[in-house]
Formats: structure tokens, C-alpha cells, sequence
């Protein structure tokens, strides 16, 4: 017989010894399986599979790799601190997708997300992906017309073949009361989507303190209804359209920021209120603000959180 | 014809006889990529509370072993990262001396090899797996995959004190 037919014919015929105890040890694992996880509008959290794994594998399977984790730090900058963690998780077609920190504050959600396939290696690091952060149940009346959504790859370790997700929703403007679910309708690695499933991901992001600031009159025809200041940027609600021009922002110390035009949001239409966002790039607190300018309108901001006369500009601020 | 619904406790055992039907398997999927008994067992257990998440996705039961052992096989391999131990590399000397006793199964042969070979020679003897799917599992190229293969017949001849028919 040639050598090829021998080891195939032992190894189907010869019994591979166990360690021993296995078999018992094995039954007490299979007897103590927590709940399976269901990804549902109608039940409560999800239950997690890396918390089950926790079991056996304590720190290592909670982590994200160190690669992973550089990553993570790098996006979010110094605003690591700020951050929130989370966990929270779906599994579709055998792959998990685990939230696992959230920047958040009334008008911004960015959640961070690992993705890891449990059956093969079919993520890569060239990841199309689709979500959306919106309430958990869509009320009747709520009036929610539009957000923005952003989602992007933003790293993968090919040596544990998960990748990082960034999810970045505008203008969700939910009550303090919403549940938020993150949906991710679409991830593919090249052409082919990796579920016909989307997957669904209830979870509370913790949200920063916004300073908020009535404002009155108008800027480029449209009525301002308000302003609200984060460590993270500033959200303009204005009604009947949106602000789409430069915003600056003026520090006590004299310093003027231009953060980053975003997205944005509309609740009942354009009738408002319609948020823009723009982002700082680094933390700022919302006490030392002093004042807004929209291009050459300056908005002198009190201490009392109220908005003085506003005057007009001479030159934009550098 | 209505599909019957089946309730969480028939879940739970039809879930546990198919890894205690393909326990075995399991363990030796782990045992070829890690070094002790303990990591491979750690290694099983994983695997079995990562594919309980997935079971209502496992359409076709008679796919379940070779769906058990890949996530085995992925289980092992993290774990192996995460131990931090150096992947051999194709260009290092082999392990030096020879076994004089013939060992008494293939699986203890098996079990001699080194650590790359270990592996392919049990996804392939043992799981029936193509040297593609191997390759695929392992993240390495099916001409990898297939000088281990050799290499590692040639000790498992010498081990077990085959010689070939003439």
C-alpha cells in the first residue's frame, strides 16, 4: 500500500487519544452556554460574544489587538480621553462587528467598531462598509427628516484579521430618553457583500455636556434659533435651511479656531430646526468660548450661556 | 410544508451533540497549532462559545465538522498570536535527530512533527481538506502548504517505518 493510502486510511481509522478529563470538562462548558445572542429591536441589550468567550479567555478577547489599538488612537486623537467605552455587538454570516467606543454629544455620535470574521478570513483591509446611527424605534411624529452618515475602514491587522470601523452620525437630535441602535446595512471586502443581513446594534453612548446658547436674528436670510458648544465642536440650528458657511470660533485667550465644516441634520424639514456641525481638532472647553463669527457676524457669547448683540466684522478673523 | 420551530433547549443539545460528535476533531485542529493539551483544550473552548453565537446560521448540518474545525482552527491560530510565539519559518533547519522507536499511531507521529507541518498533515489526513482550502485557512500559499506536506511524509514514513510498496 503507498504511503498516501496509509495515512489516510489511519487516520480515519485510528482514534486520536483526548486529554484526560476532556470529555467532562467539555460537558460542563456545553451545560453552562450562555444565551444566544439576538440582535432584535424587541429585546434588550445584546448579549456579547466576546463577553461569553471572557469566560475562558478573560482580558485577551475583550481587547482589541495592539495594532488595533493604535489605531484607534491615532483617529481619535486627544480625544481618546474623551471617549466612552461600549460594548456592544451582532453577528451576521459569521462575522461580529463589536462596538467599542463612542464620542458623543447632542448633535455628533462617532462610534468606533472592531470587525472580525469568526468563520474564515474574509475581511481585508480594503473594507466598503455602509452605517447609519439612528433611534432604536422610529417613533410616529418625531419629525426626524434627515441626518448625515459617514462610515468608513479605518484600519485592519492582518495578523488577527480584524479591522477598524469609524461610524460618524450629524444631527440625529434624539430626546435624552432615545435608545440609539447602530445599522450597518452594507460591508464588503472588494465586490461581494459579506451579509444580505444587516447588522443591528443597540447601544447608549454616554454624551458630553453641551453649553447651549439662544440666539435671534438672521444670517444669510436664515433665522437662528441656537447654538450648542462640546468639547468635541459646535452645532448651529438655524430654521428654513441650513448655515453652509465658515464658522469661527473665539477663546477667551484671544485664540479664533476654525473648525471643520460637517454634517448636519433637520428635524420636520427645512422648517427646522436644521443643525450644522462643525468639529474641533482637539478638545476645547465650551466655558472659554466667547464668541461666534459667521463669516463677518460676530456673536458676542455671555457667561450666562446668553448671546449679546451681534456687530459686524471689519475683517474676517484670522 | 411549515418549518418547525425548534426552542432554545432543543438548540442547546442538538448544538452540544454536534460538538460532542466532532469533539475529537476539535482538539486535534488545535493540538496541530499549539504546543500543550492546556492551549489546545483553552483553544476548543473558545471555539465552542464562538460557534454557539453562530449556530442558528449553520444551515446545512452535514458542514458542520469542517465549519467546527475551521473556527477551531482560527481560535488556535489567535491564540498562538496572542502567546506571542515565533511562526516557523520555511528557511529554518529542520529539527535536528531522528526518531528510532516507530511510533505506535499516526497521531503520535503526528504529534512529533514540527509545528508547521502538524498542521497541514492534519487539516489534510484527518478533515479531508483540499491544499487550497489549507492554504486559505492557514494565510499561507498552497505551494507552502504542499512542501510541508512533503516534508512531513517523508518523517511520518520514517517514524512510522513505512516503506513504499514496489
Amino acid at each position: 500500500m503507498k504511503l498516501e493510502e496509509t495515512l489516510r486510511m489511519r487516520a480515519r481509522t485510528e482514534e486520536t487519544p483526548l486529554p484526560p478529563g476532556f470529555e467532562d470538562r467539555l460537558k460542563d462548558k456545553l451545560d453552562s452556554l450562555p444565551a444566544q445572542a439576538r440582535p432584535t429591536r424587541h429585546v434588550g441589550r445584546t448579549v456579547l460574544v466576546a463577553a461569553a468567550v471572557c469566560a475562558l479567555c478573560i482580558a485577551s478577547a475583550l481587547a482589541l489587538s495592539p495594532t488595533l489599538r493604535q489605531m484607534l488612537e491615532a483617529v481619535q486623537g486627544k480625544y481618546t480621553d474623551y471617549a466612552k467605552p461600549v460594548e456592544a455587538s451582532a453577528v451576521e454570516n459569521g462575522i461580529e462587528i463589536r462596538i467599542i467606543s463612542a464620542l458623543a454629544d447632542h448633535t455628533k455620535i462617532q462610534v468606533y467598531a472592531e470587525a472580525r470574521d469568526l468563520e474564515g478570513d474574509r475581511l481585508s483591509g480594503a473594507l466598503d462598509v455602509i452605517g447609519v446611527i439612528q433611534p432604536e424605534t422610529f417613533r410616529e411624529g418625531s419629525g426626524l427628516s434627515s441626518c448625515t452618515h459617514e462610515a468608513r475602514c479605518v484600519g485592519y491587522d492582518p495578523e488577527t484579521g480584524t479591522a477598524l470601523l469609524e461610524f460618524t452620525t450629524w444631527g440625529l437630535i434624539p430626546g435624552e430618553d432615545t435608545r440609539l441602535e447602530l445599522v450597518v446595512p452594507y460591508l464588503a471586502a472588494g465586490s461581494e457583500g459579506l451579509s444580505e443581513e444587516s447588522w443591528r446594534i443597540p447601544f447608549d453612548p454616554e454624551r458630553q455636556e453641551v453649553r447651549s446658547i439662544a440666539l435671534s436674528g438672521t444670517v444669510n436670510g436664515l433665522p437662528l434659533e441656537r447654538l450648542e458648544l462640546s468639547p468635541l465642536g459646535a452645532a448651529l440650528y438655524t430654521r428654513k435651511g441650513s448655515y453652509d458657511g465658515d464658522l469661527a470660533v473665539h477663546l477667551s485667550d484671544g485664540t479664533v479656531l476654525h473648525p471643520e465644516r460637517e454634517g448636519g441634520g433637520a428635524t420636520n424639514g427645512m422648517e427646522g430646526p436644521v443643525s450644522r456641525y462643525w468639529s474641533f481638532a482637539e478638545p476645547v472647553d465650551p466655558a472659554e468660548i466667547t464668541g461666534i463669527s459667521l463669516q463677518y457676524w460676530f456673536i458676542p457669547l455671555d457667561a450666562d450661556d446668553t448671546a449679546a448683540p451681534g456687530r459686524w466684522l471689519s475683517e474676517l478673523p484670522a | 410544508m411549515k418549518e418547525q420551530q425548534i426552542t432554545a433547549p432543543e438548540r442547546r443539545l442538538a448544538f452540544a451533540a454536534l460538538v460532542t460528535e466532532h469533539s475529537r476533531a476539535m482538539y486535534r485542529a488545535a493540538r496541530s497549532l499549539l504546543p500543550s493539551d492546556a492551549d489546545a483544550e483553552d483553544a476548543v473552548g473558545e471555539a465552542v462559545l464562538l460557534a454557539w453565537q453562530a449556530f442558528p446560521r449553520l444551515r446545512d448540518q452535514n458542514a458542520a465538522r469542517a465549519w467546527l474545525v475551521k473556527i477551531t482552527v482560527n481560535c488556535a491560530r489567535a491564540q498562538h498570536r496572542r502567546a506571542g510565539r515565533v511562526t516557523c519559518l520555511e528557511d529554518l533547519e529542520e529539527v535536528a535527530g531522528e526518531y528510532h522507536d516507530p511510533a505506535p499511531t499516526l497521531w503520535d507521529a503526528v504529534c512529533r512533527l514540527p509545528e508547521e507541518q502538524r498542521s497541514v498533515v492534519t487539516l489534510f489526513y484527518y478533515e479531508d481538506w483540499t491544499v487550497a482550502q489549507i492554504a486559505r485557512q492557514l494565510h499561507v500559499p498552497q505551494g507552502t502548504v504542499k512542501s510541508r506536506l512533503s516534508r512531513a511524509r517523508e518523517k511520518l514514513r520514517t517514524m512510522l517505518g513505512e516503506e513504499e510498496s514496489p
